[in-house]
């Protein structure tokens, strides 16, 4: 026979299994068991992850020079925050945008930064990935220091990247190649293309659909002399 | 490497005439950039106001770029070695020295002080009169300083985008900078006419130099710029700031992704 105290001992106990697995699962999800300063060795290990997935597809001899192509630039755009990098990238006129227009920009973004990784290709033969550390800016923003080692040359490049922490999964936000954050600047192109066009998204549309289209860039200039 | 310094294709050094004009030139820009704070235009963030001049004279640059300066660097590259360029490289570094140098103690910093000199000693003697970088191997590694980031330690704004044919970018700050650099370099006041031709050599050295390591860098950008002028200028800007730090990583002043209002991704 179990006594009363035996059975509230057992529904406490497993009342403050649940109530623990929870508290533990809710610190994880918001991510504020790293504090801001303290270092995300899950984070370095999704750096280092993506650095070894990149190696293989780059010195794999048995896939021609258009398959390698591909799988990188579906590497990338797959661990990558497109999505919140375009928007990013909208500045200010963000706010202008109607849905529709929204959805038609993320799309050609998403296919512009598929063919800017296929054009790069080959910047990043014979490379070795090397993770030095991490930072946690906030729960949700993670940014791991890495140095990209040539194999023909002597100095190394480094290369930081700021991550989206969400569920447990990250996610690239952006990329910091000797001092330059790669968005910050996407952002300033975009921005200015929109403001040189009286404002209008249109202008980046247009272009940036010439250039997924055509695959090259072209030689943009001011419709008017309205940027004084 | 070299990528944002890249607007400033080729460094021309002028004479002593055109240090007159650019100083006249730079009362007018004091006054242009009191204007200039206060003027506004379709894209306030990008501090600009002189933009269709300045996109302006980067097309003048481009045409020159196109014709003349990258076959130059391309010819460059094919004619000297690899090894011979470095050591051109490393020879026009070690004569910029003493820049670096009265830089890194205007900025209160001993240390760096102390490499740089302790460099210039070691590579213009063993490392035979610049040549070749003896110190490097010893664990001295070199860096940069200039006037325009020495003035951003004491606080002063870089001001307004600006855009010079050949010169570059050269936002008030660092066109203060840049020439105080060169007023201040020895072998412009030593007054022997043979230290005059040799910055001379110095300084277009240096411009071939950098124009030849960003070849590729470049003509990638351009590939895959939309707008090329407004992306050199945010690169130079961010180059500037990473310099300014002297390369130390800095993660506060991060832009935030997540907008103020409704957004169903985060």
């Amino acid at each position: 026979m179990t006594s009363p105290t035996q059975i509230l001992k057992g529904v406490f106990t497993r009342w403050l299994t649940v109530v623990l697995v929870t508290v533990a699962f809710s610190l994880n999800f918001l991510g504020v068991v790293q504090a801001a300063g303290e270092r995300d060795p899950a984070a370095e290990t999704f750096i280092r992850g993506l650095g070894d997935q990149a190696i293989i597809i780059l010195d794999d001899e048995t896939s021609t020079e258009n398959e390698k192509t591909e799988a990188f630039s579906h590497l990338v755009v797959n661990n990558t925050d497109i999505r919140a990098i375009g928007k990013f990238t909208l500045g200010q006129y963000r706010r202008t945008l109607t849905p529709a227009e929204l959805e038609d920009f993320l799309d050609l973004f998403k296919n512009f930064t598929e063919n800017f990784y296929k054009k790069r290709l080959g910047e990043y033969s014979g490379e070795r990935l090397n993770v030095k550390g991490s930072l946690v800016r906030s729960a949700k923003d993670v940014i791991v220091m890495s140095e990209l080692r040539f194999a023909f040359a002597e100095e190394p490049l480094e290369v930081n990247w700021r991550l989206r922490k969400q569920d447990g999964q990250y996610a690239i936000r952006d990329l910091q190649v000797v001092g330059i954050w790669l968005a910050l600047e996407q952002r300033s192109q975009f921005t200015s293309v929109i403001a040189n066009n009286g404002g209008r998204i249109d202008a980046l549309l247009d272009s940036l659909r010439e250039m997924v289209n055509n695959g090259e860039g072209f030689d943009y200039q001011p419709t008017k002399a309205n940027n004084s | 490497m070299t990528l944002p310094e890249t607007g400033q294709a080729m460094i021309i050094q002028r004479k002593k005439t055109a240090f007159k004009r650019l100083g006249a030139g730079l009362c007018l820009l004091g006054a242009l950039f009191v204007a200039g704070c206060s003027t506004t235009n379709g894209n306030p963030a990008a501090n600009d106001p002189w933009q269709s001049t300045n996109r302006k004279f980067f097309k003048v640059d481009r045409t020159l770029d196109k014709a003349i300066i990258k076959p130059i660097a391309k010819g460059y590259r094919n004619v000297v070695p690899e090894r011979g360029r470095k050591s051109i490289r490393h020879f026009v570094d070690n004569l910029h020295a003493p820049v670096v140098f009265a830089n890194d103690v205007l900025q209160f910093e001993p240390k760096r002080a102390g490499i740089t000199l302790t460099r210039f000693a070691i590579n213009s003697t063993i490392g035979l009169a610049g040549f070749f970088d003896p110190a490097k191997k010893m664990g001295l590694e070199p860096h940069e300083e200039d006037f325009g980031q020495t003035l951003a330690f004491y606080g002063i704004p870089e001001g307004p985008y600006v855009y010079l044919p050949i010169l570059g970018p050269l936002p008030p700050r660092d066109m203060v900078g840049y020439v105080v650099d060169v007023l201040t370099n020895p072998l412009v006041w030593m007054g022997d006419p043979a230290a005059g031709y040799v910055n001379k050599g110095r300084v277009v050295a240096d411009g071939l130099g950098d124009r030849e390591r960003a070849i590729e860098v470049l003509e990638n950008l351009e590939e895959t710029s939309l707008d090329f002028y407004a992306g050199l200028r945010n690169l130079y800007r961010q180059n500037r700031e990473n310099e300014i730090r002297n390369g130390e990583p800095q993660f506060d002043d991060l832009p935030d992704f997540e907008d103020d209002f409704e957004d169903e991704d985060f």
